[in-house]
């Protein structure tokens, strides 16, 4: 009967929610990176000793962990369930989490399903009402065919002629091409405008199907990199990005090359080639690189074109931009974005 | 019985089970993940629906992760999860 009260105490732990710096002690102790823009942490404790500790981000989980001589005992599903419960009433539906190789077991076991890994090093993984099983069935749905098909990945943050030149190459190189378009909103012109005016530029090509990138392609999920341009863990990321495009982009679209525009100037987009050169081939998908398109010995980009924006010179990008785009650029619409691309001294 | 909300009851824990529920028109899904989903999905799919026939809710998604929980876990997990959808405290 005592033994019994003692066991019945011993494992009376509880839950609340406390401040992130609190768990930043655990955290050190467990060898743990202390985890950013944080929403909500959890601490489980024993008595006044916090054994445990997990976070949110947006929908990222984060910063899990449950001190050594408490592993093993249903702690961590504490964690996950709480966080579960937290994100439920925020109405988030679609859970992320990166985890080492080693422990992604740990979520699985809790429903979490693998999307993405780096062998021996890191997984991503979902828990997710709309995964991307479904993202996948969609894109099957709308565009599947028996074609040689190639793919473009693009921000077009705008659309210039550098992009509209590679897209027609691809074009007129393959049977069918599928350029697919960041769908994460940081850059300055927001993404339904990158979009549209990437499809009405390529209107007259039967053959380029435009594709929004959703999650699960260079978003700032699986590869914040682009967006913030630090470049801790860049290849990583890479490498998870390329990953996820491999086996389920590629594999759904049956996709056989990548086209992809030299990149003169940024940093993060040049690793993320190399990379990619090293990564896709060994799964199948060829990749083409092409030569910056030129006008009177410049490379167009669109980063060119931000910066002519910024120094008030709207009615140069003509001559690097396609029509539609220089008519959107001078419209009344455009006012606000034309705005946040002179505030904005960032490449994005 | 209607039900309004999004409710999440239980936990991941062992021998535990969390159920969501959400409203859904015109029809009743049930949707089950399990540790024991080979042996023991079609007991825990009776008891779901044993506790939705009992307190009349035809029209609802629920999502069911399975932890190894007991049957009688089960149907009062269900039952606190249709209670909180239909908007009674709990």
């Amino acid at each position: 009967m005592l033994f019994s009260v003692i066991l019945w105490l011993k494992i009376m732990y509880y839950e609340k929610q406390i401040n992130i710096k609190e768990s930043e002690k655990l955290l050190k102790e467990l060898d743990l990176k202390i985890p950013k823009g944080v929403d909500y942490t959890v601490g489980i404790f024993d008595g006044n000793n916090m054994i445990g500790t997990g976070s949110i981000s947006g929908d990222i989980l984060k910063g899990i962990g449950v001190r050594e001589d408490y592993q093993g005992l249903g702690i961590m599903a504490k964690i996950i369930s709480n966080l579960l419960i937290k994100c439920s009433e925020d109405n988030k539906k679609n859970i992320f989490v990166y985890t080492k190789y080693s422990e992604k077991k740990n979520f699985v076991h809790l429903g979490f399903k693998e999307i993405a890994q780096v062998k021996y090093r890191v997984s991503l993984l979902e828990k997710a009402e709309y995964g991307i099983e479904e993202f996948k069935i969609n894109l099957l749905e709308k565009y599947v065919n028996n074609k040689s098909n190639v793919c473009i990945v693009m921000n077009c943050n705008p659309f210039t002629l550098g992009h509209l030149n590679l897209i027609e190459k691809a074009a007129k190189e393959n049977e069918h091409v599928f350029v697919i378009i960041l769908e994460e909103d940081l850059s300055s012109f927001p993404f339904e405008i990158r979009y549209n005016l990437v499809k009405e530029n390529t209107k007259h090509l039967s053959n380029v199907d435009v594709i929004k990138g959703g999650k699960y392609v260079i978003s700032s999920l699986v590869f914040p990199s682009y967006f913030t341009k630090e470049c801790e863990h860049i290849e990583l990321y890479a490498r998870l990005d390329l990953n996820i495009f491999l086996n389920h982009i590629a594999n759904a679209l049956s996709i056989k090359k990548r086209y992809v525009g030299k990149e003169p100037y940024c940093q993060v987009t040049s690793i993320y080639n190399k990379i990619m050169k090293k990564v896709l081939p060994k799964g199948g998908v060829d990749v083409v690189e092409v030569e910056r398109f030129n006008i009177d010995g410049i490379a167009v980009s669109a980063s060119k074109v931000r910066q002519l924006i910024r120094d008030n010179k709207i009615a140069e990008t003509k001559k690097y931009v396609p029509s539609k785009t220089f008519e959107y650029l001078v419209s009344e619409e455009a006012y606000h974005v034309i705005e946040r691309v002179r505030k904005n001294k960032s490449r994005h | 019985m209607k039900i309004k909300n999004i409710a999440i009851v239980g936990s991941l824990e062992s021998n535990d089970v969390m159920i969501t529920i959400e409203p859904l028109e015109n029809k009743l899904e049930i949707i089950i993940e399990s540790i024991v989903y080979d042996q023991f999905n079609e007991e825990i799919k009776k008891a779901v629906q044993d506790v939705c026939d009992e307190l009349e809710v035809k029209q609802a998604k629920i999502k069911v992760n399975d932890r190894g929980a007991l049957e009688c876990t089960i149907k009062a997990r269900m039952e606190a999860a249709i209670i909180r959808g239909k908007g009674e405290i709990l």
